[in-house]
């Protein structure tokens, strides 16, 4: 498979990371309706002197609703909604929908929402999933996927239900680490979250 | 599966960054005025480079001409004529990374996903740093006057010269010209801080005739002897 179709990858990614904690949360026998957070993201690369570090908040309401928003150093929102993904990146000033959203990839992934949310945390079509103590690691299946990430790293946090962070490893050496505070569980979330940016 | 609208557009970004930087934006040769060089105008015209190792990180907001455009975040490392760069989504993930060792000499990649591995996508994108940051090489000679009443210098070096125009609250312009005169890339910034023998700017706006690069400042550090980047 070309390594050009990739590129979205990390999206997806963060959309595994956001829901397996809602996933986490069903199998320690807690009823996930809602997980809300925020998060910070920093950017190792051979090349930094320091890692770049970004911020933002992601909200989940199962079944299948997403709002993963990154405020610094640029605003951008990725809504799902109804098996409806959509993304907003801002440019001159004002947020614009881009288009051409890698829908297929997507739908692998929603595929597994519920299996995953019944506590059925285990391989899918594009990862190979493994657990040890606290640590979730997926591996992509395909070989031309791994060239662009050869890992994901899910630490699950002393709270059920919840994440601590999530570290992507890219095929080229760069890793991404997302650190995710003020989680709340089970808060009811305006539903226009969710479908408006 | 099939490419999606964000990579074809990728794709026409390579291809501008490739070979769109030779057009010209603006035939401005007329306008300047020769004078004699003040100490303050080399003082303030060589303070538009960083001088020493620097490592940036910019947010880019980049557009075309058709309003169309996506973001990017920039990690550029210069350190006297070597530039390093890489280029990421604002999730993170790597897109572009390389290095150039002097003006036109072939870049060195690390890192490259499609379609930012194509073929010149690297060459143009070094050149548009060295615009940015690196102060004409070789025999570069330099002429004191102004534009537009603005104090201005301009470097000659081969082919074609470099306008720096200085403005009254501390920023510039940068005119990059080819051989013929015409203005192939205009570098304009905004809210400059002097840090270390460098006017650093908050935003850098880079255009040529098809693209514009919005760049605003994340972060910049003077690097020691000690940083291995």
């Amino acid at each position: 498979m070309s390594r050009r179709i990739h590129l979205p990858i990390l999206l997806i990614a963060i959309l595994i990371a956001a829901i397996s904690g809602a996933a986490i949360a069903s199998s320690s026998r807690v009823t996930v309706r809602s997980v809300q957070a925020e998060f910070r993201q920093e950017k190792y690369l051979k090349i930094l002197r320091s890692p770049i570090c970004s911020s933002g908040r992601f909200l989940f309401q199962a079944p299948d609703s997403l709002r993963w928003e990154y405020t610094k150093p640029f605003r951008s929102v990725l809504l799902m909604y109804r098996g409806r993904i959509r993304k907003f990146v801002e440019h001159g000033g004002r947020l614009i929908e881009e288009n051409g959203m890698p829908v297929d990839a997507m739908q692998m992934v929603l595929a597994d929402i519920g299996n995953w949310l019944a506590g059925r945390f285990t391989d899918n079509d594009v990862f190979t999933v493994s657990r040890l103590g606290n640590m979730v690691r997926l591996v992509p299946k395909q070989e031309g996927m791994r060239a662009v990430i050869s890992a994901i790293i899910l630490e699950l946090g002393s709270r059920p239900g919840l994440l601590d962070s999530v570290t992507i490893q890219e095929g080229g050496g760069g890793i991404t680490r997302l650190v995710f505070s003020h989680a709340r569980l089970n808060i009811p979330i305006d539903e226009r979250l969710f479908r408006t940016p | 599966m099939k490419l999606c609208a964000f990579q074809v557009f990728l794709c026409i970004l390579c291809g501008l960054l490739n070979g769109c930087a030779r057009q010209a934006v603006v035939d401005n040769t007329a306008g300047f005025s020769v004078m004699v060089c003040s100490d303050a105008e080399i003082y303030r015209c060589g303070q538009v480079y960083p001088h020493g190792r620097w490592q940036f990180v910019h947010a880019i907001d980049f557009s075309l001409q058709n309003g169309r455009g996506s973001q990017l975040i920039g990690v550029t490392t210069v350190d006297g004529e070597a530039i390093k760069c890489a280029l990421l989504t604002i999730e993170g993930l790597t897109l572009f990374a390389g290095q150039q060792r002097e003006a036109g000499a072939v870049p060195e990649v690390f890192h490259r996903l499609a379609p930012f591995d194509k073929k010149g996508f690297a060459r143009g994108l070094f050149a548009d740093l060295r615009t940015l940051f690196i102060p004409p090489a070789g025999d570069a000679t330099m002429q004191c006057g102004s534009i537009d009443g603005d104090p201005a210098c301009r470097i000659y070096r081969y082919p074609g010269s470099v306008d720096i125009i200085l403005r009254d609250n501390g920023c510039w312009t940068l005119l990059d010209r080819n051989a013929d005169g015409h203005v192939t890339r205009r570098v304009t910034t905004r809210n400059c801080v002097n840090r270390q023998m460098y006017t650093v700017p908050e935003i850098l706006t880079l255009a040529t005739g098809h693209y514009t690069l919005r760049m605003r400042l994340v972060r910049a550090e003077r690097l020691s002897g000690r940083d291995e980047h």
